[in-house]
């Protein structure tokens, strides 16, 4: 019951945020020099059509007027029209947001499922020579520019080695798979077409290593030093004197408590993370949502840069939550106390 | 003589930031079956060290130790590792550990923990099996609302029931010697005397030596047959209770009886402002030990 | 204070990483001293043009190759950790004093301020910083102005978070309501004895700061979004040799490495610092 109020507080507390965060952009991108009509119009048109099209996008109003107005299209699902792509900003994030997430979502996963066993196998041998050699390949950090390694794999693996394509989703021959979820690996492999998953996969695996590569160091580094604090412990002092069954139980024993810190401080890298995700789109062409955001912030495309900015504020929120969601289920005193 | 456990010229120093620390200097000690001895000193004579060395998980870097633990006639400071952990730790030796908040892990449930425990005697026992046994083992030193303890976690049990929980993870397989550091020095008076009675009855039952280390001489008194006093890494005295409380001879000891503040008032002891070097006055050994140590050639 | 200071320096020492990033902070900020005079084509950082040597493979005069324009990539990698460097310190010379004031004000006064204060502070932490950076910069000029004065307003509340955190946590201990008892002003207590609490995990965060500022600054020039040409810009270097990625890698591959190199270097900086403050001594 205790969690689930939590859950409500903290949804509760992210939407007013993420209503500051609306006002904020909307209101920035209304401020700009420059005519937006003008802009999505052309130099070409006539003064009437220029204002014509003002009176249609509202500019003409007074600021908030316009921004309950946008507001109310929210409530339906419509984020406006973009300029760039002459197409609703809604269809342009869900034809854009599953490439991001699928990225997100194997950068993620490299993550953890490398990150924090590295770091607890290095804080058990600490001192010895594989603890130094994890640690020499976690010097990265969260804010290693991942568009450099993007660059640096893309020279070693698709250029010089040949091994793995350059950029996009998907090979040209190839038609992208059946839309269930929109993540090519999933829905190819569930359609069982392998051919496809294989190739959507080995476009996927450079820019997602890209991605992961400074959360990846930072898991590492993260779980080794709290680990050595949790190895500490005099509960774990207690584990050994008892000669716990396993190994493993030592592991169990000394790692969760050592996850609580560690998945708080990850949860603070998602950000920086899902910032590095527009520059590794940049440099492998991925067709995901922040290489449109960026192509919409160069062509002042008003509606589709607040409509991105909300969608990755939403995304961090929920993120954000879920991660704390995460911590009650792992730390019985958040639960329970 | 047959003693359960022999320490021999034991040595321990530390390799610190400009210096080397010697913590612990050729200590030999004694410990017979079923008997209750206590080492007596204060914090930082490194008493609860010594304990850390017996069982083998002093696992410092800069730690070197020298000398010999013999349990049974086997040097224990020479075994393998796995011969340790698969024979000694938790069964033929356990320990107790001194915070019993500090010594449960916080994010596990009493039932794991416990569990962990009982499943060192049988790694494959079923889950009904377990209950059954944490259910009988927690009786015994008397906790009601079994059922909610073991779910509960650390954070939600008393003080005083996570160090009757300690105690019964250490008795629960029969060791042949428990080490006991600093037990139930987090504690109240009341819960402390409990915490000792209990521990002596059941450690009665099975016929466990029992090693306390502590710096309460109300403890000693209460608990042990026969008592060390330690001083910076040496024993300074050796002795059966009643001569230790009755006729102390080493300075230290007589200091640290004086020490002990007397219901009858009379105000604070007189401490000589320029205390001699304890560790380098002689070791004094009362004689009644021999005689003492006659019942168990 | 001497011993305290030996201490920290012996801690400090006992990971070789540590020690590793001090010595590539310290290069680092030689060469933007330095720059005029360790580089061979000083002026090349400038409006120059040399079609003659256009895009020449590293040599024994071009460290590191020449760019479309005949200019010197290492010459202009040099200054364009100078220009980096400059921007930085300059953010985080404004953003951290205005961070900690509204951190430690946030943090001691309960109330509306705090409520508000936060929200503030919550918004501006709910983006990415770099995303906020484009969107910000992308709507106005970026121009050197711009670019400092839009980093340093997206910055400071990650400074107020921290301090807000940590006076949240301290105000109500003995030493504090000791200190108010002696008749300590509201001024002293915040200012000094809350805040040099505080300090360790600021000057730890810093040293990433001052890492992640620039590597914001090269993302920015990536996207096209950095300072103007013809200044010399890590990120703009390495975002115009993308196109010609496979037959001129030196003109990414270099300014690419250099912002890693740089990076790394207060990772591992940063790093040690944290550990030196936290280590206990045994």
């Amino acid at each position: 019951m205790k969690l689930f109020k939590f859950i409500i507080s903290r949804i509760f507390s992210s939407s007013i945020t993420l209503f500051g965060l609306s006002i904020l952009i909307f209101c920035m991108a209304r401020l700009i020099p420059g005519d937006p009509a003008r802009m999505a119009l052309g130099d070409r048109a006539s003064l009437e059509q220029v204002e014509a099209m003002r009176e249609k996008l509202l500019l003409n109003e007074p600021i908030f007027i316009q921004y309950f107005s946008y507001l109310k299209g929210v409530f339906r699902g419509d984020l406006g029209y973009s300029i760039f792509t002459k197409k609703p900003v809604t269809q342009n994030i869900y034809d854009f947001l599953p490439a991001t997430l699928e990225l997100l979502l194997f950068a993620g996963f490299f993550m953890i499922v490398i990150g924090v066993p590295l770091g607890a196998i290095a804080a058990k041998n600490n001192g010895k020579l594989s603890d130094f050699i994890i640690r020499f390949f976690a010097i990265f950090n969260i804010v290693t520019p991942a568009f450099v390694i993007g660059i640096l794999l893309m020279i070693l693996f698709s250029h010089n080695l040949g091994w793995l394509p350059i950029a996009g989703r998907i090979s040209d021959p190839i038609f992208p798979p059946v839309r269930i979820t929109g993540l090519y690996t999933l829905d190819s492999l569930i359609m069982l077409d392998f051919k496809n998953f294989i190739d959507s996969l080995k476009h996927i695996l450079l820019p997602s290593i890209a991605l992961s590569l400074a959360g990846l160091s930072q898991a590492i580094r993260l779980t080794r030093a709290n680990m050595l604090d949790t190895l500490k412990a005099p509960y774990t002092e207690m584990a050994n004197a008892f000669a716990f069954s396993d190994k493993t139980i030592l592991f169990k024993y000394a790692l969760k408590p050592a996850l609580i810190p560690t998945i708080t401080i990850i949860g603070l890298d998602f950000s920086a993370m899902l910032g590095n995700a527009f520059l590794v789109e940049m440099v492998f062409d991925w067709p995901g949502i922040a290489k449109y955001g960026v192509h919409s912030i160069m062509n002042a495309d008003l509606n589709a840069i607040v409509g991105v900015v909300l969608i990755i504020g939403l995304m961090f929120l929920v993120v954000n939550i879920l991660i704390d969601i995460l911590i009650a289920l792992i730390n019985p005193k958040v639960r329970l106390g | 003589m047959n003693s359960l456990l022999s320490i021999e010229s034991l040595e321990l120093s530390f390799e610190l930031y400009k210096r080397n620390l010697k913590v612990l200097n050729e200590i030999n000690l004694k410990l017979f079956k079923g008997e209750k001895i206590a080492v007596v000193g204060e914090s930082g004579s490194g008493k609860s060290v010594m304990l850390r060395i017996i069982l083998g998980i002093l696992h410092d870097k800069n730690a070197l130790i020298r000398g010999k633990v013999f349990f049974d006639s086997i040097d224990l400071r020479i075994q393998k590792e796995s011969y340790m952990k698969n024979h000694i730790r938790g069964r033929e030796i356990s320990m107790i550990f001194q915070d019993p908040m500090a010594s449960l892990n916080p994010v596990f449930t009493i039932r794991d923990q416990i569990t962990n425990v009982i499943k060192l005697k049988n790694k494959n026992l079923k889950k009904n099996e377990i209950e059954d046994i944490a259910f009988e083992q927690l009786k015994k030193v008397s906790i009601s609302d079994i059922g909610r303890v073991l779910d509960s976690y650390p954070f939600q049990l008393s003080g005083g029931m996570a160090q009757r929980i300690l105690i019964i993870m250490a008795l629960m397989n029969n060791p042949k010697i428990v080490l006991a550091d600093e037990p139930s020095t987090a504690l109240d008076v009341t819960l402390q005397k409990q915490a000792l009675n209990l521990m002596n009855e059941l450690t009665n039952e099975i016929q466990s030596a029992v090693l306390l280390v502590t710096h309460n001489l109300g403890v000693v008194r209460e608990f042990a047959e026969r008592v060390y006093v330690i001083y910076r890494g040496t024993i300074v005295e050796e002795g059966l209770i009643d001569d230790i409380f009755n006729n102390p001879q080493h300075p230290y000891t007589i200091a640290l009886l004086e020490a002990v503040p007397r219901l009858t008032g009379n105000g604070l002891p007189k401490f000589d402002p320029n205390p001699p070097d304890y560790e380098k006055i002689k070791k004094f050994s009362h004689p009644s030990l021999s005689k003492y140590y006659e019942k168990y050639s | 204070m001497l011993e305290n200071i030996l201490i920290f320096w012996f801690k400090f020492k006992m990971n070789p990483f540590s020690i590793l990033g001090l010595i590539i902070v310290c290069v680092v900020v030689l060469i933007t001293i330095f720059v005029p005079f360790i580089t061979p084509f000083p002026e090349h950082a400038g409006k120059v043009v040399d079609f003659s040597n256009m895009n020449q493979p590293p040599n024994n005069i071009n460290y590191f190759g020449t760019d479309t324009l005949g200019r010197d990539v290492f010459s202009r990698t040099m200054f364009a950790y100078r220009t980096s460097f400059f921007l930085s310190l300059v953010v985080l010379l404004i953003a951290v004093p205005v961070g900690i004031f509204f951190g430690l004000l946030g943090g001691y006064f309960t109330g509306l301020f705090e409520n508000i204060l936060m929200r503030i502070v919550d918004v501006f932490l709910s983006l990415p910083a770099l995303v906020l950076a484009m969107v910000i910069i992308g709507l106005t000029e970026h121009s050197m102005t711009y670019i400092m004065a839009a980093i340093s307003l997206l910055w400071w509340p990650w400074y107020s978070r921290l301090v807000y955190s940590i006076t949240k946590s301290i105000k109500n201990e003995d030493y504090i309501a000791a200190a108010k008892i002696c008749g300590a002003s509201n001024f002293h207590i915040l200012f000094f004895e809350i805040l040099p609490n505080c300090l360790p995990s600021i000057l730890t965060k810093i040293t990433t700061d001052l890492a992640f500022v620039i590597m914001i600054i090269a993302a920015l020039g990536f996207v096209g979004l950095g300072v103007q040409p013809p200044i010399p810009d890590l990120g703009r270097m390495t975002a115009d040799g993308m196109d010609l990625v496979f037959d001129s890698y030196w003109l990414s591959l270099f300014p690419g490495l250099a912002i890693l190199f740089l990076v790394v270097g207060f990772n591992l900086l940063g790093d040690g610092l944290r550990e030196a403050f936290d280590l206990d001594l045994r």
